[in-house]
């Protein structure tokens, strides 16, 4: 298990390092000359020859990439065109603002998705199989730039019981986590609290509407698989409810992929939420990357896929190890 | 069950893809208006016999838009699973082939970049490069290769040790031959499944980042893109993010389909 978890640990730092060739090689495909808009439009070659000098661009682009690394691993994701500000600072900012978004979605994705996974499997061949089947295969083609807009016409337009846009119309209680549902409740403000739950719903509906039919579509297999074995028919001879059959011995062992289905769902989100973000203003990393990807904020964006990818394979990372923790066939095996 | 190859599911996708592919071909003889003529009388229309899908915020026909528009929309999805496929296939195989360190290498490069949000890199591959299709097309496509280069590789291997291909070498077949007549050919039905999942997420992965901006341009009608130039009057004008987003969605669903269907029909044990 210790030589598993090693490789593990040795793959996350080659994962990284690569995230970091390739934001390094995007940045040197962005047309435009950093040399020039240094040394101003009326430069002349001594004078553009000295801002590449300056700026470090006559150097080999093996020690311009050692270079980059450095920054990277201290921290440092150069600073916004736009603002002037650090790039990191300017993302962890408003990372409260999209987490919050997708674990809400997450949460509301897997507690719809896994029971009618769980239906579809008993139910197999029959109608609710097929209607769930279905229903996944729909969800599954429906882009996130269409169904926002359209959760926002019923909720908002027409029925008008939702707001369509935001986090918070009231006033933010005093920041302490980032998260407007913590935040509210730990400054005691329940009508805020209120507001913030309010603001979530459509977003994280349109985002976990996104993942439900997956989610179902993974669990389903599962769950037929494990109620094929042996222990299940050894179960059901010795007399036992089908309730507790299927409570006791099929769901604890169906359900075990499913931290690899959040692992997926994550990647999915991540993308989502600079769609679903931009759609609602919602004011998280995902609507500032689509800003600054109009500005031609270059650090922001290459920062942005920078952070989303290191986070992307630290959480696959972890669920590898839950899932290590959760199945101890893999965990003999190591 | 029906007959194998000819499904419920495949012909659900094929009868859809066939009404959106027929579209894009015809969408001259189809299209009742020019799509791109704009008729300030005419701004905003909600849906009507002459408008069947309403006019947009310069009076033009949206349902001429929409037809337009599936020549783009389609035509992207298919050039980033081309891409994908195509250069999978000849690392994939050539991989498998080559075997030893040069495998070992290309398979750990492989698991690498399949570690990686694909979108998220993409994104930032496309914003470098600047809008436009193409570079949404190239971004998208060669993040897919991975993917493909592992299921042809692993096909590769285990269709290198059969029977036949070992008959063939031992009459001295080149590798080239084995490759063109023995392998490739027997690679194909997986392939071709994958690539009509693949047309799906291609789709829905293209007119996204289209929405977002970094895609096709205006005037164009691609359906990403209409349904961005619709933001503004969501509230207003229903119809305007209706019908294109539906086509993007519908579309999809057909693709999606189509891959089922083939997979369940080419190989009987997956699925059910």
């Amino acid at each position: 298990m210790a030589a598993f978890v090693l490789r593990r640990l040795g793959f996350l730092v080659v994962v990284v390092l690569a995230v970091t060739v390739i934001t390094f090689l995007i940045a040197q495909a962005i047309p435009g000359d950093p040399a020039r808009v240094v040394a101003g439009p009326r430069a002349d070659a001594q004078q553009l020859a000295k801002a590449r000098h300056q700026l470090g661009l006559d150097r080999p682009l093996p020690v311009r990439y050692a270079d980059y690394l450095g920054r990277v691993l201290h921290g440092d994701l150069g600073a916004s065109i736009v603002t002037g500000r650090p790039v990191l600072s300017e993302l962890a900012a408003r990372a409260p603002a999209t987490l919050e978004l997708m674990i809400s979605a997450l949460i509301v994705g897997v507690a719809g998705g896994v029971p009618l996974g769980v239906a579809a499997a008993l139910t197999r061949g029959r109608w609710p199989d097929r209607l769930i089947r279905a229903g996944s295969a729909l969800t599954i083609s429906v882009p996130a730039f269409w169904l926002g807009p359209l959760l926002i016409l019923v909720f908002y337009g027409a029925l008008q019981v939702l707001p369509g846009s935001g986090r918070l119309d009231l006033d933010p209680p005093p920041p302490v986590t980032g998260f407007l549902l913590i935040d509210t409740l730990l400054a005691g403000d329940v009508a805020a609290f209120g507001d913030a739950l309010a603001h979530l719903a459509i977003p994280v509906l349109t985002l976990a509407l996104l993942d439900v039919g997956a989610i179902a579509r993974l669990v389903r297999g599962q769950m037929i698989e494990v109620l094929g074995e042996d222990y299940i028919r050894t179960a059901r001879a010795t007399g036992l409810s089908e309730a507790t059959v299927i409570l006791r011995y099929a769901l604890r062992n169906g359900l075990t992929p499913l931290v690899t289905v959040l692992g997926l769902s994550i990647a999915q989100m991540l993308y989502g939420s600079v769609v679903i973000e931009s759609i609602f203003a919602w004011p998280g990393d995902g609507s500032y990357v689509v800003g600054a990807i109009f500005n031609l904020d270059f650090p922001v964006v290459l920062g942005f896929a920078l952070v989303t990818s290191v986070a992307y394979v630290v959480v696959n990372l972890g669920v590898d190890l839950t899932y290590l923790l959760l199945d101890p066939r893999i965990r003999e095996a190591g | 069950m029906s007959p194998r190859g000819l499904n419920p599911t495949l012909v659900a996708g094929l009868a859809i893809l066939g009404v959106v592919i027929g579209a894009a071909l015809f969408a001259g003889l189809l299209a009742p208006y020019d799509p791109n003529a704009i008729a300030p009388a005419q701004i905003l229309q909600p849906p009507s016999l002459r408008h069947v899908a309403g006019t947009d915020e310069l009076g033009r026909d949206m349902f001429s838009r929409i037809l337009y528009g599936a020549r783009p929309s389609l035509l992207v999805a298919v050039a980033i699973v081309a891409i994908a496929a195509t250069g999978g296939v000849i690392i994939g195989c050539a991989s498998g082939l080559a075997g030893g360190l040069a495998d070992t290498l290309v398979m750990r490069l492989v698991e690498i970049v399949m570690a990686l949000p694909g979108l998220v890199i993409a994104l930032a591959l496309a914003a470098a490069l600047g809008p436009s299709l193409v570079n949404l097309a190239l971004a998208l496509g060669v993040l897919g290769i991975p993917f493909y280069a592992r299921v042809a590789r692993a096909q590769t291997l285990s269709l290198r040790e059969r029977a036949f291909v070992r008959a063939a070498r031992a009459m001295g077949a080149s590798r080239w031959f084995i490759l063109r007549r023995h392998i490739v050919p027997n690679l194909a039905p997986t392939i071709v499944v994958f690539m009509s999942l693949g047309l799906s997420g291609a789709l829905l992965g293209a007119s996204a980042l289209s929405f977002i901006g970094l895609g096709a341009q205006p005037p164009m009608a691609e359906w990403g893109a209409l349904v961005n130039a619709s933001r503004s009057y969501i509230l207003d004008d229903w119809w305007y993010a209706l019908f294109p987003g539906a086509a993007v969605a519908l579309t999809s669903f057909g693709f999606t389909l189509l891959g089922d269907g083939l997979r369940d029909a080419l190989d009987p044990k997956a699925g059910r």
